[in-house]
């Protein structure tokens, strides 16, 4: 990309307020935690958040949206479409160009979706960018229409139907069937029954607080203090006593919200600790420690994580005799039945060492796994953030080890992480391409295995289950074809079934479009070569002076 | 075809001789196991001699011999420099008006004679003639008749028989006895001699130091000791410890020279000996391994291999070795890392690519191999041993015409390969294009001499054609070139039973019995057939 196309794509596609500022953001408990979620974690509560509104709320929710987001993650890639804009002036050639750039964002924002019907252009474009979005993308898609009255195919509404839906539109009746309760409501309801929202008057009574302090006690909160102060003779010490109380007890209540907002499954102990403490004014600032704490850990989790892709996981990888028992191994040493602490697994591109691994991550969620891989490794590196927690992970897996370990900025860090207490799975390409002699008589220890190369078996089921979740339908021949013309690896034909898929619309896909999407290379082609049938045993197969093939002369 | 020997059995003078009445072109290596030397021939006339380690830089000799002064020297070198060394040194000395042609190969052609006679007095040891191999470029040759220094030499010889014994220790320190007066001496070389004694040097310094030859400077030594001009002082020790790193470049270079001619055991010797001296010298370790690779010892070979390794050595030389090392102890998978390896530093190395190429071939996957040869050949289109395997994978894939193809261009290259038109013809007996097989076989016996193979196959197809005679007389040429197997000669028998000739017959079984003494068949026919 040249300057000017930086300038024209941020032109199009940046996250300016267009909005006028001063609009208020619509009046909805939802849409404020969905805020306040996102600026705590860079992400949606779900992977697709549909607005639907009247005027343009939903548009100043997505700009308030980019805005905090991005205050909060600076790094964050966050594209704004708006195809009213799109459809009006034209903008087709800019999208077209840069569709590839969107596919990368961290949360996209398409806005006036209900304008896809108004061109096709815009139209398949818009479909293959929603159908093909990185696993790791959010979208949020503010639309006048309600989804089931926009004509688009049937998998694209799908995906928008699966995700969350906000309707602002005005309809009085909905919103009182929301039966979950906001923070807010839940604490204004216990000022009101505490009634500290009133200034307590010099010489009111004493069984007044009394009868505060037990409304305090039933919703819970640890009231020990004031109870040993209540029968004081000072009913202004009584008074500031009480004040400072429901100060601290409004900061517990922010914390609730906060803490409520985090996932913490993985953090069990943390989580306890934390419950504990949650209705102890008290412990107000030992608890907020800890939740920062916490959500400090989560982010390391999260950065370590944020590379897993979902559709590799335990139910697509189908296993054979090989991968199963290294997949044992590594379900022994989770789930502590097994002392080992590496497992080493090797084999060439494409045998499923990528997906072995991420299924792991997505199978064990509610552990504490991360995955270091190319795409986090710089992260991982700087400053040793990942020595950070390590000590307290319960896996740590390594894709491409050999890779990585090739990059001379990352060897310390990874010898360290090996060397390191931690179970850890590692998968490489081979084991003797570590160029360094103590790192590997120390992983010689370790059983590796070598995942085989994909049986025809298994390749023939994930392109079935390719074919079924892309929507396209296939046939024997088109089956056989890609068996025995296609090499991609199955660690990255997700991504091609997806692009095929948007060449065939509907239908069965041609040859051609299958010999677009997956390149071919010219030793698969020889291959599918049958062999000849002779009998080559008499032919003298070495060379006469093998010493034509050795080097003898040394230069370092 | 080389030449070679030991010179206990053929003495050095008489295989000169030889070299120089065939009008031969090429080197005749010379070694007594310690030292080594270089005769190079052109059309049977000596054009230079050197002899490994000795110093023998043209520019220090004409400084020796007080021909040109050292500044002169310095001068010539630099303006070689200069001109990047287009120039050969002798011929800028001349240009430069330093010295005249005339002297210059006068000492050159004294140097030759003094190395030739050196290498006269070497009574045990090896010598081994490759062809067509000239001296290195920068030198000056010149023209000698092998006759007339063998002539002039061998009378040197005789004498340096005795000289020999008599002189003591080289390293002995020569003393002036200031007894007797120098103006009594006689003779040039003596009183030249006399004049470089000054009580310091030892005889190995006076020999590198005289301007004479070794004969020369030798006898003169010998004179004065006898007549009581000198006597011999004590040892020098300082002699021992000169610099390590001359000391490793000599072993290398008699190592590497040792190693050129084969001779392997000796060769280790001098490479052992400078990891003795310098256990971290990387290529000493890359030539044992070499070495112990030609000698087959492929664990010994590896081991060596890496050791480099270890010393964090990573080049493609030695990933390409240590591949083909795991290749020949039929460790294919490591063999397959190192290739990868070598060619992630060098990805369109023809080498590498060919031998990764005959890997995959072996390992049976074929279209692998045929991408990765054809590379190889794309890049450098006259490794042979592409060509050669790429014929093996084509066949293999069922390609016959392709396979033919590409041996009649190897063919081309180099029409001495007996194993090429082996393959020739057994791809066409293979493929059932029986007419073009024989002529290919026929090709093999001729270009192999001696090797029984093709000679074997030729009488397998003659006996799938049932031409019984012509197998029989391609029997009795192996019988005759003396590589008779048992085999051989139960087939010969077996022919001349068939024939009638019973006791022609009884006389090969009885041999071929002779190799297979318990071979129960045959001593049941040969019963058979004596009794009746």
């Amino acid at each position: 990309m040249n300057e000017n196309d930086i300038k024209e794509f941020q032109e199009t596609f940046g996250t300016r307020q267009k909005h006028s500022g001063d609009t208020e953001l619509p009046e909805n408990a939802f849409l404020k935690s969905e805020l306040s979620y996102a600026v705590s974690t860079g992400t949606l509560t779900s992977r697709v958040i549909v607005v639907r509104s009247d005027d343009q709320s939903g548009e100043i929710f997505a700009d308030k949206m980019a805005e905090s987001i991005s205050n909060a993650f600076p790094d964050f890639y966050i594209f704004r479409i708006d195809l009213k804009e799109m459809v009006e002036m034209m903008k087709f050639n800019a999208l077209m160009k840069y569709k590839r750039f969107l596919l990368y964002s961290n949360l996209l924002i398409i806005e006036n979706f209900e304008q896809v019907e108004k061109n096709t252009v815009v139209h398949d474009i818009i479909l293959e960018i929603i159908n093909n979005l990185h696993s790791t993308s959010y979208l949020l898609v503010t639309t006048k229409k309600s989804l089931e009255d926009i004509t688009i195919d049937l998998r694209t509404k799908n995906t928008l139907m699966a995700g969350k839906f906000f309707d602002l539109t005005f309809s009085p009746e909905k919103k009182e069937e929301n039966p979950v309760k906001d923070f807010a409501d839940f604490i204004r309801e216990v000022k009101r029954e505490a009634g500290v929202q009133e200034n307590l008057r010099e010489g009111e009574k004493r069984d007044e607080y009394i009868e505060k302090l037990y409304i305090w006690e039933m919703k819970g909160f640890n009231v020990e203090r004031l109870k040993n102060i209540i029968n004081v003779n000072d009913i202004s010490l009584i008074k500031s006593e009480f004040s400072e109380y429901t100060e601290k007890v409004k900061n517990l209540v922010e914390l609730h919200k906060e803490y409520g907002l985090l996932n913490v499954k993985e953090f069990k102990k943390e989580s306890r600790e934390i419950e504990d403490m949650l209705f102890d004014p008290d412990r107000l600032v030992e608890l907020r420690e800890k939740i920062e704490f916490l959500k400090d850990k989560i982010k390391y989790l999260r950065v370590f994580r944020s590379s897993t892709k979902l559709s590799m996981n335990y139910e697509s990888f189908i296993t054979d005799a090989t991968n199963r028992s290294a997949y044992n191994k590594i379900t022994e040493i989770l789930n502590s039945e097994n002392a080992d602490k590496i497992v080493i697994l090797t084999g060439t591109n494409g045998t499923g060492k990528t997906h072995l691994l991420n299924s792991i991550c997505n199978r064990f969620s509610d552990k504490r796994i991360i995955l270091l891989d190319k795409t986090n490794i710089d992260s991982a590196v700087n400053n040793s953030y990942v020595m950070k927690y390590m000590d307290e992970l319960s896996i740590i897996l390594i894709d491409d080890f050999d890779l990585l370990f090739e990059n001379k900025a990352n060897k310390l860090v990874l010898k360290n992480i090996i060397m390191n207490n931690v179970p850890k799975v590692i998968s490489m390409y081979r084991k003797f391409s570590i160029d360094d002699r103590e790192l590997l008589n120390f992983l010689n220890k370790f059983q590796s295995y070598n995942i085989q190369p994909t049986s025809l078996f298994i390749k023939k089921n994930v392109y079935k289950s390719m074919f079924a979740r892309a929507g396209i339908q296939t046939n024997d021949f088109l089956m056989n074809y890609m068996l025995d013309a296609i090499e991609t690896p199955l660690s990255s034909v997700d991504e091609k079934f997806a692009e095929l898929a948007s060449f065939s619309p509907g239908g069965a896909p041609t040859v051609e479009a299958i010999n677009k999407v997956f390149p071919q290379t010219e030793s698969k082609k020889i291959s599918s070569r049958k062999k000849s049938e002779y009998d080559t045993s008499k032919l003298i197969k070495e060379w006469v002076n093998e010493h034509d093939r050795l080097y003898v002369e040394f230069e370092v | 075809m080389s030449i070679r020997g030991n010179l206990k059995e053929a003495s050095l003078p008489d295989v000169i001789q030889l070299l120089s009445l065939g009008r031969k072109t090429g080197v005749l290596s010379v070694s007594d196991k310690k030292n080594f030397g270089d005769i190079f021939f052109r059309d049977g006339k000596i054009i230079y001699c050197s002899i490994v380690n000795r110093e023998e830089r043209l520019g220090n000799l004409l400084v020796k011999y007080g021909d040109i002064s050292k500044e002169n020297l310095e001068k010539a070198l630099e303006a070689q420099e200069e001109m990047k060394g287009l120039k050969r040194l002798g011929d800028l000395l001349i240009e430069m008006g330093y010295i005249t042609l005339d002297i210059l190969v006068d000492r050159i052609k004294k140097q030759i004679i003094d190395s030739i006679f050196t290498l006269l007095t070497w009574k045990d040891g090896f010598f081994n003639f490759e062809p067509d191999i000239p001296p290195v470029s920068e030198t000056i040759t010149v023209e000698l008749e092998a006759d007339d220094i063998l002539l002039e030499e061998a009378r040197k010889i005789d004498e340096w028989s005795i000289i020999e014994k008599e002189l003591p220790n080289e390293k002995t320190i020569l003393v002036k006895t200031s007894i007797k007066d120098e103006k009594t001496l006689q003779e040039d070389d003596e009183r030249y001699i006399y004049s470089l004694v000054n009580n310091r040097l030892s005889i190995r310094e006076i020999f590198d130091k005289s301007v004479l030859g070794r004969y020369e400077t030798g006898k003169a030594i010998y004179t004065l000791l006898k007549v009581g001009y000198i006597y011999s002082g004590e040892e020098k020790q300082i002699e021992m410890s000169t610099d390590i790193q001359t000391k490793v470049q000599e072993h290398h270079n008699l190592g590497l020279a040792f190693l050129l001619t084969e001779m392997y055991e000796e060769a280790l010797r001098e490479f052992r000996h400078i990891i003795q001296i310098d256990k971290t010298n990387i290529k000493a370790y890359f030539y044992i391994g070499l070495i112990y690779f030609r000698l087959k010892d492929y664990e010994k070979a590896l081991q060596s291999f890496e050791e480099l390794l270890k010393l964090g050595i990573g080049n493609i030389a030695l990933f390409n070795n240590i591949a083909l090392t795991y290749e020949r102890l039929n460790n294919y998978e490591r063999a397959d890392e190192f290739y990868e390896r070598a060619l992630k530093i060098e990805p369109e190395n023809a080498k590498i690519l060919a031998n990764y190429g005959i890997l995959s071939f072996k390992m049976n996957l074929f279209s692998e191999a045929e991408e990765r040869i054809k590379m190889a050949l794309k890049i450098d289109q006259n490794l042979k041993y592409a060509s050669f395997f790429l014929a093996l994978v084509y066949f293999e894939n069922g390609m016959v015409s392709e396979a033919t193809n590409i041996l009649f261009s190897l063919i081309k290259q180099d029409n001495t390969i007996w194993q090429v038109y082996y393959n020739l013809g057994e791809i066409y007996t293979i493929s059932g294009k029986i007419e073009s097989a024989e002529s290919m076989f026929k090709k093999a016996v001729e270009t192999s001499n001696s090797d029984p193979v093709p000679f074997k196959a030729l009488v397998e197809y003659y006996f799938n054609e049932k031409n019984f005679d012509a197998a029989e007389q391609v029997l009795e040429d192996i019988v005759n070139i003396g590589k008779a197997d048992f085999d051989i000669l139960y087939k010969i028998g077996n022919l001349r039973y068939r024939k009638g000739k019973k006791q022609d017959a009884l006389v090969y079984w009885e041999k071929a019995l002779e190799l297979q003494p318990d071979n129960e068949i045959l001593k049941r026919t040969l019963e058979t057939v004596r009794n009746g």
